[in-house]
């Protein structure tokens, strides 16, 4: 640390180069703008000001740079003032949250007490009472994880949507605290069931998709084991629409398996591709998705598409006898969300909060309308076609499967039980998945 | 972050949705009479309803779920149905079997006009064997009859009498006036005189059958042992358990304290029937899959051999000697089918001859497992009564059974340890006994080959036996012909001479068509793959045809031999034999020197 006297610069004001200036020179220390910047620098105040080609994320991510363009040129149509934000100390330890536009015009703000959001979005409620004029805020590092979530104002308008998704990290509940018999029931049955097939298997694979029902699986087949890891290797086949909120998904997922599995080694994912060389002695499949999720050419698909299911052919399930043992020759695609409608893998997913995957909730996000359906811009590979604008909408996904083909829908549904009334009030059917009878019935929802 | 405040709980809107404070849903099955769109949508409503109606209106809008499965979910106060309709070209053994295991209670269609059919009384055995207790038997399209109490009373009382000696804690009759041609005025009338609960109220009152035996069973699925302490993982299929209480593992005969219990819900210090859970227990040995855990107070037993009732569900048939795959809670083990006693006649529930099991037969047979398994009659138990039978190949499920009584022979006969043992005989005659399993077409070289390399080990001072099949027909198995009931039972007997044999430190040849997959490993199991040493003499057809050295295939053709292997009876070629040889165009002492060097080098 260089010096703790900032020389009162550091006041619970919104600073500009030009009060600090005024500042010094009541202070005599400085009779020049040149001489007060100089001190500036000499205090190490300042950080390096930003311009939209040094933006990360909080994980350190690069944002999506057609989403950055589009709203920079937004901002330019409208005249409003762009400020890129960070959070950076003084060198007196005090955080402090500094702003420049693309001329250097440099503000900051000292900051005291707890930082949170809503702190941080007041303290941008000043600067922008301070320039007086509508602004724009692109956040950097630690301040655009502040910022998620954070909705935008007329005055003060956030870059929505231009960073890389990220998953919170929900610890799941091991204790339930609903007496909801019903999905206790339900609950009880497919671990019964997941057991069983683990413990039949030599060489099982759960197949994780990011859908909310493979999270749902993922979830039961951990409990199911619980304290012990499951005797399962993850599976994370590449579908056939990836897009990066599902890539951050599974990457957070990947990171909590591998992270408990360094006990024993029991769960470790693998990718597709080391798999395929793995999948001929796989002998069980969990899954919980429909097989044409997976992309074509993915050997998944084939060998899943091979592969017996319970129930098919003759393989009866009398009671608890569930015979659900991989013949000789072919594997075996265990289901054991089969008796689950989409109603109650929701209302499981609230009871145990599942981390799921956040295209399911809705949020304001970029997209454009194309043949009658909103497609999402959420990917940098994505182009526009000749007159089509992006557009800011409140949507959420209905099912993965949807997704491809339909896109997102328009909606208000936040939270669970918001999603819940929302398909009972659109009267659609809530399909119960089909069981096990083959491979082309295997699941109804997703 | 604290999630909990992050999410809206208890939303009024889940309560909207979900409408009631739910239990455990209740498994209908509902079978019977094929009935017509009018009753099945008047069935439906009548299950909706939530007021005790007993006429169902003319309205026959009808917003039920129906799954892909053809399952109807419904929603009542208090719990869901889910019911389960078998019916029609559906009602066969194994989806009534598989419905039937799962139901709570059973409705019953019972077409007035027809009577109780034979197929009536099928399905009913079924249901009684698999003890679905609770019955309504409903009695549509009354108001086609002019006197509709009358044929109500006819057809009830016709259905009670035949269902009394069955196993069935209660049965009801239901009348059912359909919607559609009658005016809702007279349908009324035409239920004036019936008093009985509505269908609805019937449900509401009916719980899921608890047995009276309180007795902890806990099937083990899956286990992790730790230095003094075992987990076990398992669903409780009936009893409860709690911490502290001392618990016996039925197979291993070992009983343990219980240290901490984890259900669903978290941490519990008892938990009771239908809990996923895992048990702690103190222990420092290790135990498998398949154990049984049991209250050490009442202990259950182990058994390799029992009188069960089969339901066969395969169309492949059944044959008394043959081994599959037996699936008892979590228990697996091979079985052999020992004897069939006898069917049980659908039409008069009396016993009658029965050779081979075929589709939708219920007989008595008397099975041995390959190892002891902990069980208990299905009177006293569900969990530990049922079983299923699996075909080893294909994996299907081809029988389900309902233990009687265990064969107390298991307990009776300890076999007779000798002093002078099988290794013993191997050092006196210098080599390892072994059975040397010759298969393939009649005419392929089998026995050419067999004669070949006899010759080559008594060279060699090797103490040898050729099995051959034309000799053994002769005498120990000449009262076996060859279909295929008696083909199965002719390999078993061979199987265990050849074991008695080997026993006596020889190396056994032997030379039989041994045509079936299940056949041969059955005789794999039972002399140890270790000593079993398959020989697969691939000769093709052609070949063994046109040598034809006994006229065989020119009489199979001519239509005068049949069950011929290769021409009328199929042939199921060995999948990994120890070596194979084409008796087509490889010398004979090429093939005998492979077979030598295989014996010497193991």
């Amino acid at each position: 640390m260089q010096t703790t006297d900032l020389l009162g610069l550091d006041a619970d004001l919104v600073w500009t180069t030009g009060k600090a200036f005024a500042h010094l020179h009541t202070l005599e220390t400085a009779f020049t703008k040149r001489t007060a910047e100089r001190r500036l620098q000499s205090l190490g105040l300042l950080p390096e000001p930003l311009d939209e080609n040094h933006l990360v994320d909080e994980a350190g991510r690069r944002p999506n740079p057609l989403l950055l363009s589009w709203a920079l040129a937004k901002w330019r149509k409208k005249r409003k003032r762009v400020f890129f934000c960070q959070l950076k100390d003084l060198p007196t330890g005090q955080p402090c949250l500094h702003a420049n536009d693309a001329r250097q015009t440099r503000f900051w703000i000292p900051l005291s007490g707890k930082i949170d959001a809503s702190v941080l979005m007041a303290q941008l409620s000043r600067l922008q009472q301070e320039i007086d004029a509508p602004i724009a805020v692109l956040p950097t590092g630690e301040l655009a994880g502040w910022l998620r979530g954070e909705s935008s104002t007329e005055a003060v308008e956030l870059a929505l949507g231009a960073f890389l998704p990220v998953i919170k990290d929900d610890a799941p509940r091991t204790v339930s605290v609903s007496n909801d018999l019903h999905l206790k029931h339900l609950e009880d049955q497919s671990i019964y069931m997941i057991r069983e097939a683990l413990a039949e298997s030599n060489a099982a694979v759960l197949v994780y998709t990011g859908s909310k029902s493979s999270s749902v699986l993922l979830h039961l087949t951990r409990k199911a084991f619980f304290p012990a890891l499951p005797p399962v290797r993850l599976l994370l086949p590449s579908i056939r629409h990836e897009c990066p909120e599902l890539s951050a998904l599974k990457e957070h997922v990947f990171t909590a398996m591998n992270g408990s599995g360094e006990n024993n080694g029991a769960s470790i994912t693998m990718t597709a591709a080391e798999a395929e060389t793995d999948l001929a002695k796989v002998d069980i499949v969990l899954c919980a998705d429909r097989p044409e999720l997976f992309s074509s050419d993915s050997s998944l698909a084939a060998v899943f598409a091979s592969n017996e299911t319970p129930l098919h052919r003759a393989r009866y399930e009398i009671g608890d006898l569930l015979n659900i043992r991989a013949s000789e020759k072919r594997g075996l695609n265990a289901i054991p969300l089969s008796q689950w409608t989409d109603i109650e893998l929701w209302q499981y997913i609230d009871q145990e909060n599942i981390t799921i995957l956040p295209l399911y909730f809705t949020e304001s996000r970029l997209v454009v309308q194309r043949e009658g359906k909103y497609l999402l811009v959420n990917d940098a590979a994505f182009s526009l076609q000749p007159g089509e604008e992006i557009i800011e909408k409140r949507v959420r996904m209905v099912s993965l499967n949807e997704y491809a083909g339909q896109g997102v829908v328009a909606s208000n549904a936040t939270t669970v039980p918001e999603i819940v009334l929302e398909l009972s009030a659109a009267g659609a059917k809530p399909t119960r998945r089909a069981a096990m009878t083959n491979t082309q019935r295997t699941s109804a929802a997703e | 972050m604290n999630t909990l405040t992050t999410k809206v709980r208890a939303h009024p809107a889940t309560q909207a949705v979900s409408g009631f404070a739910r239990n455990k849903p209740l498994q209908v099955l509902v079978c019977g009479d094929d009935p017509d769109e009018t009753s099945q949508v008047a069935l439906r409503r009548l299950l909706m309803a939530t007021e005790p109606e007993v006429i169902v209106s003319a309205d026959l809008s009808d917003k039920m779920m129906t799954d892909d499965l053809g399952q109807w979910h419904i929603s009542r106060p208090g719990r869901a149905l889910i019911v389960n309709p078998i019916l029609g070209h559906q009602a066969n053994s194994h989806n009534l079997a598989a419905a039937a295991s799962r139901a709570d209670c059973a409705l019953l269609l019972l077409d007035p006009m027809a009577g109780v059919t034979g197929s009536i009384r099928r399905q009913l055995s079924l249901l009684s064997l698999f003890d679905v207790s609770n019955m309504i038997v409903v009695i549509p399209h009354l108001e086609r009859s002019k006197q509709p109490a009358e044929v109500f009373r006819k057809v009830s009382e016709e259905c009670r009498r035949y269902v009394e000696s069955m196993n069935f804690e209660s049965v009801s009759f239901f009348p059912l006036v359909n919607p559609g041609s009658t005016k809702a005025s007279k349908r009324v009338q035409a239920l004036g005189w019936y008093t009985g609960p509505s269908l609805s109220q019937w449900l509401d009152q009916t719980i899921a059958p608890s047995r009276s035996a309180t007795r902890l069973e806990l099937p083990v699925q899956w286990v992790k042992s730790y230095a003094t302490y075992v987990d076990v993982y398992g669903t409780i299929a009936c009893g409860s358990i709690s911490c502290g209480e001392s618990v016996r593992l039925t197979l291993s005969g070992e009983t343990a304290k219980v240290l901490s219990i984890i259900a669903t819900d978290g941490p519990r210090d008892m938990a009771h029937a239908g809990d996923a859970v895992v048990v702690r227990v103190e222990l420092s040995k290790s135990i498998a899959r398949g154990e049984m855990l049991t209250s050490s107070r009442q202990p259950v037993e182990a058994t390799d051999q029992f009188e069960a009732t089969l339901v066969w569900l395969h169309k492949q048939s059944g044959h008394a000697g043959r081994t599959y795959d037996i699936q008892l809670a979590t228990q697996w083990s091979g079985a052999t089918i020992t004897s069939i006693r006898h069917a049980i006649d659908p039409d008069t529930n009396q016993p009658r001859v029965c050779k081979q099991l075929v589709a939708e037969e219920i007989a008595v047979c008397h099975m041995a497992t390959s190892k002891p398994l902990a069980y208990d009659t299905h009177d006293h138990s569900r969990a530990l009564g049922r079983f299923t039978l699996v075909d080893r190949i294909t994996g299907d499920t081809v029988a389900c059974g309902f233990i009687r009584h265990s064969l107390r022979r298991a307990q009776n006969i300890h076999r007779q340890s000798l002093q002078i043992d099988r290794a013993s005989r191997e050092q006196l005659n210098g080599h390892r006994g072994r059975v040397v399993w010759f298969t393939g077409l009649s005419g392929s070289g089998k026995s050419t080959i067999a004669n070949a390399l006899e010759v080559a080990l008594q060279q060699k001072g090797f103490r040898t036996y050729i099995l051959d099949g034309d000799n053994i027909r002769h005498g120990l198995n000449k009262d076996l012909g060859f279909s295929e009931a008696d083909r199965v039972e002719n390999i078993r007997r061979v199987a265990e001479v050849a074991r008695l044999m080997m026993d006596a430190g020889l190396i056994v040849i032997t030379s039989f068509i041994s045509p079936f997959r299940r056949e041969r490993e059955m005789a794999r199991d039972l002399i140890g793959s270790e000593d079993f040493m398959e020989i697969f003499v691939d000769t093709p057809l052609a070949v063994c045809e046109q040598r034809d050295v006994k006229g065989l295939y020119k009489k199979a053709r001519d239509g005068n031999l049949p069950n011929f292997t290769g021409i009328s009876s199929p042939y199921e070629a060995p999948e990994t034999p120890a070596i194979a040889i084409n008796g087509g165009a490889e010398i004979l002492e090429e093939s005998v020197g492979k077979i030598f060097a295989l014996l010497e080098r193991g």
